[in-house]
């Protein structure tokens, strides 16, 4: 794996570097339904992007493409990653996830993606710091040392260190999404790709996480992609995609998003009185 | 093994001890699955994984693991009974050279002579007694006398040779000197001084006061022959045909000497005669030539291999069945190993979406199968010996014949076939856990 740093990703000219290029991507599900039509969109190095929308309407699908694990695709999803050569040299790699093996995306993944999904997917019975070294399993020796640093190194950052030689059953949800959290950043990944990280969280556990988390991918410089429900998660992105019926729409207007907050905020008074 | 070597190799095979043959042997029958497992987890480390998996579902594991140890113990103690009762009931007939006794079923005669089950034989006279006792080449001839008992145990007549030739030694005490004087099985709980009055006949129909007024002293005690003389009771021959009214088998004014020979004018009759020859060869003269109208000559482990020969054919099948059985288990568990893997399906699917190369998440699936089926295949050896060592003690306990239970190589080739096939079998799903949508195992 070559691990690569926020500074990788920044062009020598002011244009960002789009790190990703989706192209007439189409997603198919049973009885050849279409699933996810993106006729395009780029996402830069760095930004920190919503997906939203309904139940069923796609995100979660646009997500799970982006990492190659949709089956039945057509167009092109071109990840474009720098490659660190012996002499510093920055060649972009582009690989298309369409076009590529299962064994290829798969390798693109560990070494390219950190994953994060609604219900943690942790193992229950080991502790916190296995969980979040659990690429160590598969990865070449002499990068062993550099994730157990790291998976230490999050830990701490995200407050569990010092339960991290607990088993995860004891855990609380938010603790639990942090280590989460550290497992998808073990392995330094320059993309974060979440889905409905704060779901199954309550309001102030939600909170803290995100707090966490955007800074923590802020400070690392990591493209974060997050499909989410959460209000508080998405004003917090640098930009909005919202998903319906699997057409893509991109959403500036903070404003529309804060009438949004306030109609919620103001359902929750009048449910309350 | 030998059937599938190039001929180059045989002397080469033949050289070995059979030591390194069986050890050879036996990994070979591992090195298929021993191969696998070194290709699918190289440069991984799934055990940490395997082992949450395993400790999560660990009840259903342990099942698995009983169902796979009761399959292989039936097996393999199916193989350690058999041969534990095939030398068991070999070593207990190994003093038995030749039996002569009236014509009639061999195998009958075997049990009654070796094997002290009571039956009623036809009584062979003192004149071929003689003829067979002065013959040149027997050592000596023994008349055996039985039918009546004691506290369960047989009372046996016979003579003092052979009684040195069952016993060699006596682990205490002495020789029967004296018509009234008795030599005790090794597991006869009577001490030394001790009397004793027989009963006629055996078991429950056992008249207790037949002989009454008959009065045995115990003045010694045998060594362990492993056979069910253990749990007999020796006393001369004369004193049996005393005791029936029949006279000694000597003239009235001989007294009471004892052993041969005898008269045949007063030769009360013998079931069965245990020949000594003085060479091994002899025997087979003895058996031709005493192989006649009126008597039948009998090797008790030629009996033996006819009844071990029905006892393999008994093996073969319940072999067949062992590993029918065994296959079915291995079919049972990998089809529970397919189910169980949909159980754990969403943290292999959240593997594959990390990037975990397709095969590690294969090694985790079939290192988990391969930890169920091992620990299965060892619990079932030791639980195939346990119930093997219980079932020879009930049979020796039953039959006085000593069955010694032990695990030897066959058993641990069974085993390592079993292993290695099922190990292999394996593969399949931890190939089907691969072809697993890995979104839908997320979502689900």
């Amino acid at each position: 794996m070559q691990a690569m740093n926020g500074s990788d990703f920044m062009d020598e000219g002011s244009e960002p570097h789009a790190i990703l290029t989706v192209k007439d991507l189409q997603v198919r599900g049973e009885k050849d339904r279409l699933l996810l039509d993106v006729p395009q969109l780029k996402i830069f190095h760095g930004q920190t992007i919503a997906i939203k929308g309904a139940s069923g309407a796609g995100k979660s699908t646009l997500l799970f493409a982006l990492a190659g694990l949709a089956e039945h695709m057509s167009g092109s999803i071109c990840w474009s990653l720098p490659q660190a050569t012996g002499n510093k040299e920055k060649n972009n790699r582009e690989q298309d996830m369409v076009k590529l093996s299962s064994e290829v995306r798969a390798r693109f993944r560990r070494e390219t993606l950190g994953m994060i999904f609604q219900d943690f997917l942790l193992f229950e019975e080991m502790d916190a710091l296995a969980n979040a070294t659990i690429s160590n399993g598969y990865m070449p020796g002499h990068n062993k040392k550099a994730v157990q640093q790291r998976a230490e190194q999050t830990l701490r950052h995200l407050g569990i260190k010092d339960i991290a030689k607990r088993t995860i059953a004891s855990f609380s949800g938010g603790e639990r999404q942090r280590v989460a959290i550290a497992r998808a950043l073990s392995n330094d990944p320059p993309i974060l790709l979440a889905d409905e990280p704060t779901a199954s969280l309550d309001r102030r556990a939600s909170d803290h996480l995100i707090e966490d988390l955007t800074a923590l991918v802020r400070r690392q410089h990591k493209t974060l992609i997050v499909v989410s429900h959460d209000i508080s998660l998405c004003e917090k992105m640098d930009r909005i995609l919202e998903v319906t019926d699997g057409k893509i729409t991109e959403r500036n207007d903070r404003e529309k998003q804060n009438r949004e907050r306030q109609g919620l905020n103001q359902g929750k008074e009048e449910v309350g009185s | 093994m030998k059937d599938f070597l190039p001929l180059f190799m045989l002397d080469l095979w033949d050289a070995l001890s059979p030591f390194m043959q069986d050890s050879l042997l036996f990994a070979l029958y591992l090195m298929p699955c021993i191969m696998v497992g070194l290709y699918v987890s190289h440069g991984f480390r799934p055990l940490p994984l395997v082992r949450a998996m395993l400790w999560q579902f660990r009840w259903t594991s342990l099942m698995f693991i009983a169902l796979i140890a009761t399959s292989v113990a039936l097996g393999v103690g199916l193989l350690a009974q058999e041969r534990g009762l095939r030398q068991g009931t070999a070593k207990a007939a190994e003093k038995f050279d030749l039996i002569i006794a009236a014509p009639g079923s061999e195998v009958t005669n075997v049990l009654a002579a070796v094997y002290l089950q009571p039956t009623d034989l036809s009584l062979l006279d003192g004149k071929l007694y003689n003829e067979i006792a002065n013959h040149d080449h027997v050592s000596f001839a023994a008349p055996i006398a039985f039918g009546d008992s004691y506290q369960g145990a047989p009372v046996v007549g016979t003579t003092l040779d052979f009684l040195q030739h069952l016993s060699g030694e006596l682990r205490k005490g002495r020789a029967f000197e004296k018509p009234f004087e008795a030599v005790v099985g090794s597991a006869i709980d009577l001490p030394l001084g001790s009397h004793f009055t027989p009963a006629h006949g055996t078991g429950h129909s056992a008249e207790a006061d037949a002989h009454e007024g008959e009065v045995f002293r115990i003045v010694g005690r045998m060594q362990p022959t492993g056979s069910p003389w253990d749990k007999a009771i020796l006393v001369p021959v004369e004193a049996v045909w005393l005791v029936h009214g029949m006279g000694t088998g000597h003239k009235p004014q001989e007294g009471a000497r004892l052993g041969p020979p005898f008269d045949p004018d007063y030769f009360p009759g013998t079931p069965a005669i245990l020949v000594r020859a003085e060479e091994l060869w002899a025997n087979y003269a003895l058996k031709s030539e005493f192989t006649r109208k009126e008597s039948m000559a009998i090797f008790p482990g030629a009996v033996l291999s006819q009844l071990h020969a029905i006892l393999g054919d008994i093996r073969s099948v319940m072999s067949i069945m062992a590993v029918i059985t065994q296959i079915l288990v291995a079919g049972g568990v990998l089809t529970g190993l397919v189910i169980l893997t949909r159980l754990f399906s969403r943290r292999l699917a959240l593997l594959r979406a990390i990037g975990a190369p397709r095969r590690f998440v294969f090694s985790i699936v079939w290192s988990f199968a391969a930890i169920l089926i091992g620990a299965g295949a060892v619990s079932g050896l030791g639980f195939g010996f346990v119930t093997t060592a219980l079932l020879s003690n009930i049979i020796s306990e039953r039959t006085d014949i000593l069955i010694k239970a032990s695990l030897q190589w066959p058993e641990f080739h069974l085993l390592a076939g079993f292993v290695s096939i099922t190990i292999l079998l394996a593969m399949i799903p931890a190939g089907l856990a691969l072809l697993r949508p890995a979104i839908r195992d997320l979502r689900a």
